[in-house]
């Protein structure tokens, strides 16, 4: 599903040169659901911008289904993560001016589905996440679970190959936190969605299929639970 | 293409419903004053350059002039002439008029100015200045020893109220000594003040054509005319009725009211173009600046959503196409408001016209001019958000994302 290989990504700090990935390969199945662990500083969200396309490595190459993704346009990469990925980050990331439905089906109008059936889609993953009732409340009314859920429905929305969740449970409470990750888990078993996420917290490694650990920038050690 | 469309409209709908109607409103507010001040002055001017026009048709030169053929100081056999244009189909009356250059004295005041006579029965056909009295009346025609003068010219009893010389507030039934420039010396009782608010016809001197006869002093009644102005029907069209006056032998030097004003009118107009031409660069400057600081600080406190969208894989083009939009949007709504509050002045000023030294102007609103500002307007507000939105949108997302 996605290889990657000798990821390196150097940012340049005035005159110091930051190696944040310093030559990580890695393969990901379909249907997998990886967590990447490690400390503050490790280049677990590095790795995952850069999986997600987010943000181009300072050399290597990743392969998603069989494509050279790092030889699209800007405009294509964006295609390609409106088609294939759902995204789901630490803080939400929601647009405020939008209620909860229209959050959701933002992607799925962007691709091109008929409002009607953005709606009834958009309104089925919310009940999914338990939030029909708050379907038409503007992010600033819901609670950081809440929202976080909404993203998630978000990101669930374009049926995606992959999901990428970057510490998104970092705001949340344990009960919450937890929830999330039920949903996670859910989804990974019922639809075979990858789902890539990253964390710091130890107890989130029941629900992985597999853990990297980064340190300084390469992986320090892979485990399959 | 369509889908794209349809995801700007929805998120600049979204963003104009619930990101922030008092800003929105405020915009709209401006944009509209910026509208109205594109096209007030304009109005205003078009509308000084209408009462211009009229003035001079009303007051100089009526519909058609003739004057001297080159190189030639009169119109000779005038009679005749009057005769001929009399019988051409369109012209309602020729009036001929014959100026001798003069000084009019009264008490210790002196005027130097153009003595006009003309036959006021057939002035009365071809001009308004009749119409026109202040005090007194206006000529008739076997009228000897008599006067006519401009209200610019009786003037004030204290002078320096006066703009130009007068003859510091000589009234009706004063009498008055014209020094002509052929050495004959009249004096005349005044017989009617004209008030036209046309400084120029407000400015003028006029006796019949009889007394004229007598001041030349010829055996014959003098047949010369200095011009002879002709007053067409009111469906005429001007440059028509001209070539038909020339095509029947008229060999003078034949004008339309415009061709007989064109410089000083030219000029004018030329004059208040570049005004007009200022206050629109002026005012457009005003609503560039203005969109341009409202959608950078839009956009600027809207980066982390916009690196959010792009994130999500929302095209950039999509993104800036939602903030020309609402751009648009507060464009539209400000010119109509901009149209009521325009509309409002103008019924203002046409119930209470603005008082100018050439007469009282009502503003003219032309659908041209208001089509050329609004396309203006539009394109300007265009560039004007495009620029901000696509410089942000241009940002890397985890940039804009972490809003840094």
């Amino acid at each position: 599903m996605i290889t990657a290989k000798n990821l390196k990504r150097i940012y340049t700090m005035g005159l110091v040169q930051v190696h944040a990935l310093n030559g990580v390969s890695i393969d990901i199945g379909t249907g997998e659901f990886v967590g990447i662990t490690g400390a503050s500083g490790s280049g677990k969200s590095t790795l995952l911008h850069i999986l997600g396309l987010l943000d181009d490595p300072t050399e290597g190459e990743i392969m998603i289904g069989g494509e050279d993704v790092l030889g699209f346009s800007d405009s294509r990469k964006g295609r390609f993560r409106l088609r294939k990925f759902g995204f789901i980050f630490q803080d939400y990331a929601l647009v405020p001016e939008l209620s909860a439905l229209e959050n959701v089906i933002l992607p799925a109008i962007a691709r091109g589905i008929p409002l009607p059936e953005a709606r009834a889609s958009g309104g089925e993953y919310l009940d999914r996440v338990e939030l029909s009732a708050r379907r038409d409340h503007l992010p600033a009314e819901l609670s950081g679970g809440e929202q976080q859920r909404v993203a998630i429905a978000r990101a669930l929305v374009n049926n995606p190959d992959v999901l990428f969740a970057d510490e998104p449970c970092a705001n949340l409470d344990s009960t919450n936190s937890r929830k999330v990750l039920d949903l996670f888990r859910q989804i990974n078993e019922e639809l075979n969605q990858t789902v890539i996420m990253v964390s710091h917290e130890d107890w989130h490694r029941e629900y992985f299929d597999r853990v990297i650990r980064l340190r300084d920038g390469k992986i320090e050690h892979e485990e399959t639970l | 293409m369509f889908e794209n469309l349809r995801v700007s409209v929805f998120l600049a709908a979204r963003a104009l419903q619930r990101g922030g109607r008092g800003r929105v409103l405020m915009n709209i507010i401006v944009i509209a004053f910026v509208f109205t001040n594109m096209i007030f002055l304009p109005s205003v001017i078009s509308g000084a350059v209408e009462t211009y026009n009229v003035q001079t048709i009303d007051f100089m030169t009526s519909d058609i002039v003739i004057g001297p053929r080159e190189n030639e100081r009169y119109i000779e056999d005038a009679d005749t002439l009057l005769g001929r244009v009399n019988r051409i189909p369109g012209v309602v009356r020729a009036s001929a008029r014959f100026s001798m250059p003069a000084s009019i004295d009264f008490k210790e005041n002196s005027v130097s100015i153009e003595v006009k006579a003309f036959d006021p029965r057939d002035e009365v056909e071809v001009t308004r200045i009749h119409e026109y009295m202040k005090d007194g009346n206006y000529l008739g025609s076997g009228d000897r020893d008599e006067i006519l003068l401009g209200v610019l010219v009786t003037g004030h009893e204290d002078t320096s109220q006066d703009f130009y010389e007068s003859l510091g507030g000589a009234a009706v039934g004063d009498v008055v000594t014209v020094r002509y420039a052929n050495g004959i010396v009249r004096e005349y009782r005044i017989k009617g003040i004209v008030q036209t608010t046309s400084y120029i016809a407000d400015y003028m001197a006029f006796v019949t054509a009889d007394e004229m006869d007598a001041v030349l002093g010829g055996a014959e009644p003098n047949t010369r005319a200095t011009e002879i102005l002709i007053k067409a029907t009111d469906d005429a069209d001007l440059h028509a009725l001209k070539r038909m006056i020339l095509s029947f032998g008229v060999g003078e030097e034949v004008k339309t009211w415009e061709d007989a004003t064109s410089d000083i009118v030219a000029e004018s107009v030329e004059s208040f173009n570049i005004i007009n031409n200022i206050t629109i660069i002026g005012s457009l400057i005003i609503a560039v600046v203005v969109i341009f600081i409202l959608i950078t600080i839009k956009t600027f406190t809207n980066r982390k959503q916009i690196g959010i969208l792009k994130a999500i894989g929302i095209q950039k083009s999509v993104i800036i196409n939602s903030y020309v939009m609402q751009v648009f949007f507060i464009c539209t709504f400000g010119i109509i408001l901009g149209l009521l509050l325009l509309e409002g002045m103008v019924l203002y000023f046409t119930a209470f016209p603005i008082e100018f030294p050439d007469g009282t102007v009502t503003p003219i609103v032309d659908v041209g001019m208001l089509i050329e500002n609004t396309l203006l307007l539009y394109l300007a507000s265009a560039v004007a958000g495009f620029i901000p939105a696509w410089r942000i949108t241009n940002e890397k997302i985890l940039d804009a994302m972490r809003g840094a």
